[in-house]
């Protein structure tokens, strides 16, 4: 069985292509359109890794994962930011808030699938 | 122009009743008729100062009007154009955004026409792998496969006919076996024949020797009749032996001559037969080899293949890059409108209030806005003092 990995995202065409790529390599997909929707979706479900958006709708992706920090059970839980975001003080903003690194858009599939193999093994 | 001629005028007769007043010999006439044309002198330029601040002051109420409606005429269009324009800031933020959902929808389905085309490519060469499998034996099922099935039965039917060659080898040996056998017959039967005719040739001597005995000898002649007798059936049954050994001697040598001659011919056919299965399931291994080769190679173009699409889905994030650059234009288009609006507000209100001051003096439209009493006795302080 897969490990399961979380995507947060309000573009539905990211979540479907992130979904994709780790699906084509053996992962577990959840998805969530915002912050709030994946707090509710991560409520006990046994997630591996989460992949996050930073600029969304109703729960922006620092707050989110302020909240996941913040919850004992996905205390350590990998949290990579997935952004078009490059500039340093935006990582470091994640970094402070609890995330585990980033991955910059546009990525290639095999970038992504090696940093999810970096934190799920 | 006028009132200026007219101050000339008066200081002029001021001038000349001055002149006047000189040739008076009175000194303290002289003095007070100096001091009252003095006065009125000052008097009269008082007045005449007064006159022409007030004509300027007009002037210049005059002009600030003027130039207050010439803002309102410049203004109203302005705001006027704003207001226009604010309203085409939301098509234009719509527009955007109804681009956005096209692009995302468009992304979308091309994202989920690129994936089926991967699924259906990989369950192709799944498909054929398990067909490939079934057939060539590889597939992972626990069924014999086609070729391993074909391959049995050729190999039962020359196992057969070597089974088939070999049973006719040993049936033309048991037939060798049989004719020695034969051969060995005949000699005991020959045997026989020599022993009959000396028994024969012994019961003749027997009979010859009785009758030379007399009557002592007639027992005796009978039983070397008899022996005679049963030599004589000795001979005749070693003679039918005989007769039927070489019967079934001629008998088996044309059965052996058959069988000898159909087993070369079953051994020629099957040793061509052996070779052609032989052939054919070579053929059978270097299409099946050749098959898996073909079959490698197209799972790994399948994989290639689905290695470009996935890249090719990915790329598709172009469209949240656009998207999100989109919002970015659309989120300072809202804030614009707001700040224009915000400006044709104030534009409008600037305009209202030039129509007001077009209406009033400075003085009437500052009473008119203060509330307090404090405020209008400065007023009419600054007013009375300036």
């Amino acid at each position: 069985m897969g490990k399961t990995v979380l995507i947060v995202d309000d573009s539905a065409s990211m979540r479907q292509l992130v979904s994709f790529a780790l699906r084509d390599a053996g992962y577990n997909v959840v998805d969530a359109i915002n912050g709030k929707d994946a707090m509710n979706k991560l409520n006990g479900t046994k997630i591996e890794m989460v992949i996050t958006d930073l600029n969304m709708p109703e729960m922006d992706g620092i707050e989110f994962i302020k909240q996941v920090r913040n919850n004992p059970g996905y205390k350590f839980t990998p949290i990579v930011m997935l952004t078009t975001e490059s500039q340093e003080s935006k990582k470091q903003e994640g970094k402070q808030a609890g995330a585990s690194g980033w991955i910059v858009k546009p990525f290639t599939p095999e970038q992504l699938i090696d940093i999810v193999k970096k934190f799920v093994r | 122009m006028i009132s200026n001629r007219k101050f000339t005028y008066k200081i002029a007769l001021i001038l000349l009743f001055v002149a006047a007043i000189s040739f008076v010999s009175d000194e303290k006439f002289r003095v007070l008729a100096t001091f009252i044309a003095c006065s009125g002198a000052g008097l009269i330029c008082y007045l005449s100062i007064k006159k022409s601040l007030a004509e300027l002051k007009a002037e210049q109420m005059k002009a600030e009007k003027k130039h207050l409606s010439e803002m309102e005429t410049a203004i109203k269009p302005i705001a006027k154009l704003l207001s226009e324009r604010v309203q085409i800031i939301p098509v234009l933020t719509n527009q955007l955004n109804d681009v956005t959902q096209q692009t995302e929808s468009a992304a979308l389905d091309i994202g989920e026409k690129f994936m089926s085309i991967v699924q259906r490519a990989r369950n192709q060469a799944k498909k054929a792998s398990v067909a490939f499998g079934r057939f060539a034996g590889n597939g992972g099922s626990s069924s014999e496969s086609l070729t391993d099935l074909s391959k049995k039965a050729l190999s039962d039917v020359i196992e057969s006919l070597r089974e088939m060659t070999a049973v006719t080898r040993q049936t033309l040996n048991d037939m060798e076996i049989i004719m020695e056998d034969a051969g060995h017959i005949k000699k005991i039967v020959a045997e026989i024949e020599y022993i009959a005719d000396q028994i024969n040739l012994l019961a003749l001597n027997a009979a010859i020797e009785a009758a030379r005995a007399g009557e002592h000898g007639r027992g005796f002649a009978i039983v070397a009749d008899e022996v005679r007798r049963l030599s004589d059936r000795s001979n005749t049954a070693a003679d039918e032996i005989k007769k039927l050994i070489t019967k079934v001697e001629t008998d088996i040598k044309v059965i052996y001559s058959k069988t000898e001659k159909s087993a070369t011919e079953s051994s020629a056919r099957s040793s061509k037969a052996e070779v052609v299965v032989e052939d054919a399931l070579k053929k059978i291994d270097d299409i099946i080899n050749e098959t898996k080769i073909k079959l490698n190679e197209m799972g790994a173009e399948t994989e290639s293949l689905a290695k470009d699409i996935s890249s090719i889905v990915i790329s598709m994030q172009f469209q949240d890059i656009t998207r999100q650059r989109i919002e970015h234009v659309v989120e300072p288009l809202v804030s614009f409108k707001a700040e224009l609006e915000d400006i044709t507000q104030k534009a409008r209100s600037m305009s209202e209030k030039i129509h007001e001051w077009e209406g009033n003096s400075s003085a009437e439209w500052l009473e008119k806005m203060y509330t307090m009493e404090s405020e209008r006795k400065v007023l009419k302080e600054v007013l009375k003092n300036g």
